[in-house]
């Protein structure tokens, strides 16, 4: 099908649709490049020439003074895989319960619900109205409670999943009615398993909001640092490293190593990074398919 | 309602329980501390031992040069992330749906979605690596022409950095959205416009083009209903919330949280976010209302 458009494409034209294509593809990619020299440059060479995309005077030691001190990264780690799968859990089981209720054509609930929640996209009371009420009587600041719940309940996904929901012929359902089978099983049993690409897609969405979310835990807690705000605390990790270095630190020999101050913010970047978004990467199918889905059910 | 009927609405009922109480006590419950906008509150004496000074916050607000510094950057900002993002993601999404090597079309896609994998904090660093005063990339190569320049101390030019940097972010993703819809496009239409001569670009306006209007139209008047709402982290962070570049990159929600944060003055913050919430819900309202309308005539 796809042949008989694509034959031909003269010369000039094809210059300058793939030139474009191109060029956006090096502005996004020079970024990264530069990053990830950057990191495996000396600090002396990047502050005597400026940071570049290629590797200036390799140098490991910004990625060995991240790795001497891993606790503090490690538990940024933590804080963020705990929050982004409990979130992730949590989310999606609030989202698809209503999802699926307000699917049914016969719930009398449905547009009720349905404004219920799309109210909150239309007019939110705003953080400080959050932030006292969590602080002062929910008691929920500073915890894990916050970082977990504040976002949950996605209407997005909500929408998405709707459309999965609707998509499900009611057919599909008479047989084990007959059989006195309840809504609570048809949606456990039946449904949810049949539109699994969805909830997947959901997840995905997920996944990313929570871990790429510094906000909650900059705005709700004091004492929680997410990787995504870790890379936010590199000063006061330098401040840490020179103190260390000047005071002695039991256990730890820093062998004279300056400490690459210029470079270790790259590193520190590509460590707290770099995972996450290689296993984005290879699950983007389950992103490209939502967006579709959201194109074609509107 | 028969017996059946009754029960299987009051199962429906039940399973959406959960998400009812989360809402409520996440969403709805806050809407109180709202009246806090009316109030010169203090968190030690609560809601109702808190005076009220009706509407003398608003007053403050309207007065203070603040207001018109916050409106006009968030409106700024906006505008042109929705014009260039728009512009920007149509080309792209229409130019990947011409590409017909199957390697580079797979390449391409995952190429431009990948920043959107990206936090916002990352952004920062890397905007930091091309601008910064010690080390950046592009303040070193322009030294080498004789003047170094501070970009974080020189506020005029960051409404373009923070667009461009949105448009990095987001422009593939929706890039891909629009290439998407092309692909539902039926084929016979190009087949047939291949056939009465028409050029690729041709035929991009001719049929890509009407294929997309409505999506472009629909997102952005719905990105319109946003204007004064902005992405918090892209400002805060592509910034590294210099407080030399505030009068071309203070936004709403980096005041409010300066507010609440910093300042600890809740009532003018809590004004603030009630005047943005307002706002948005009647342009919210206004725009549903109009893509109602564009989406039923379009269907005919």
């Amino acid at each position: 099908m796809k042949q008989s458009k694509l034959n031909k494409m003269p010369l000039k034209e094809g210059v300058f649709i793939y030139g474009f294509i191109i060029v956006f593809m090096v502005l996004v990619l020079v970024p990264f490049t530069v990053l990830v020299s950057s990191s495996l440059s000396s600090t002396v060479s990047i502050r005597a020439n400026g940071a570049r995309p290629w590797i200036q005077d390799f140098s490991t030691d910004a990625y060995r003074i991240v790795f001497m001190y891993p606790a503090e990264m490690l538990k940024s780690y933590l804080v963020s895989i705990i929050v982004t799968v409990a979130g992730t859990f949590i989310n999606v089981i609030l989202v698809a319960t209503s999802a699926f209720a307000i699917s049914r054509p016969q719930f009398r609930g449905k547009r009720i619900v349905s404004f219920y929640y799309s109210f909150t996209v239309m007019f939110q009371a705003g953080f400080i109205p959050n932030y006292i009420w969590f602080r002062n009587y929910l008691n929920i600041f500073n915890t894990y409670w916050v970082l977990i719940l504040t976002p949950a309940f996605m209407v997005g996904h909500l929408i998405l999943l709707r459309a999965f929901y609707s998509g499900l012929p009611e057919s599909l359902y008479e047989a084990v009615k007959i059989d006195g089978a309840n809504e609570f099983t048809i949606f456990f049993k039946i449904a949810t398993p049949l539109i699994i690409p969805g909830i997947a897609t959901v997840c995905f969405y997920s996944v990313l909001t929570y871990w790429n979310d510094p906000f909650t835990a900059m705005l709700y807690t004091d004492d929680f640092i997410p990787v995504a705000l870790y890379l936010t605390r590199i000063t006061q990790y330098i401040e840490f490293l020179k103190y260390a270095q000047q005071n002695g630190f039991s256990g730890v020999d820093f062998n004279n190593l300056t400490i690459p101050e210029d470079t270790i913010v790259y590193a520190i970047a590509i460590a707290t990074t770099a995972p996450m978004l290689c296993i984005f990467v290879v699950f983007q199918k389950y992103f490209v398919r939502g967006l579709t889905t959201g194109a074609v059910k509107g | 309602m028969s017996a059946a009927v009754k029960r299987e609405n009051l199962q429906l009922w039940i399973l959406c329980i959960p998400g009812i109480l989360k809402v409520l006590v996440f969403s709805y419950i806050p809407f109180m501390w709202l009246l806090m906008a009316f109030q010169f509150y203090i968190p030690r004496r609560g809601l109702f031992g808190s005076t009220w000074v009706g509407f003398r916050n608003f007053e403050y607000l309207i007065k203070s040069s603040v207001a018109t510094r916050i409106i006009t950057n968030s409106i700024v900002i906006n505008v042109l992330g929705i014009v260039f993002g728009t512009v920007v993601a149509v080309i792209l999404g229409l130019f990947l749906f011409e590409i017909s090597k199957k390697w580079f079309l797979k390449i391409s896609q995952t190429v431009v979605i990948f920043p959107y994998f990206v936090s916002w904090p990352l952004v920062g660093i890397l905007v930091s690596a091309f601008l910064s005063e010690r080390t950046g990339m592009l303040t070193s190569i322009i030294d080498l022409f004789g003047t170094r320049p501070d970009f974080y101390s020189e506020p005029d030019v960051w409404w373009g950095i923070i667009t461009f940097s949105n448009v990095w972010k987001n422009a593939g993703l929706s890039a891909v959205t629009y290439y998407a819809v092309l692909m539902g496009v039926d084929r016979e239409l190009y087949e047939a416009a291949e056939i009465d001569g028409a050029g690729r670009f041709g035929r991009m306006f001719s049929i890509s083009m009407p294929a997309l209007k409505l999506m472009i139209v629909l997102n952005v008047i719905m990105s319109s209903a946003n204007i004064l709402r902005v992405d918090f982290n892209m400002v805060y962070y592509v910034t590294n919330n210099a407080a030399a570049l505030y009068s071309k990159t203070d936004v709403i929600e980096t005041y409010m949280f300066r507010a609440l944060r910093t300042e600890g003055d809740y009532s003018i913050g809590t004004a603030t976010g009630l005047l943005q919430a307002l706002v948005g819900f009647f342009l919210t309202l206004a725009v549903n209302w109009i893509s109602k309308k564009l989406s039923e005539e379009s269907l005919f």
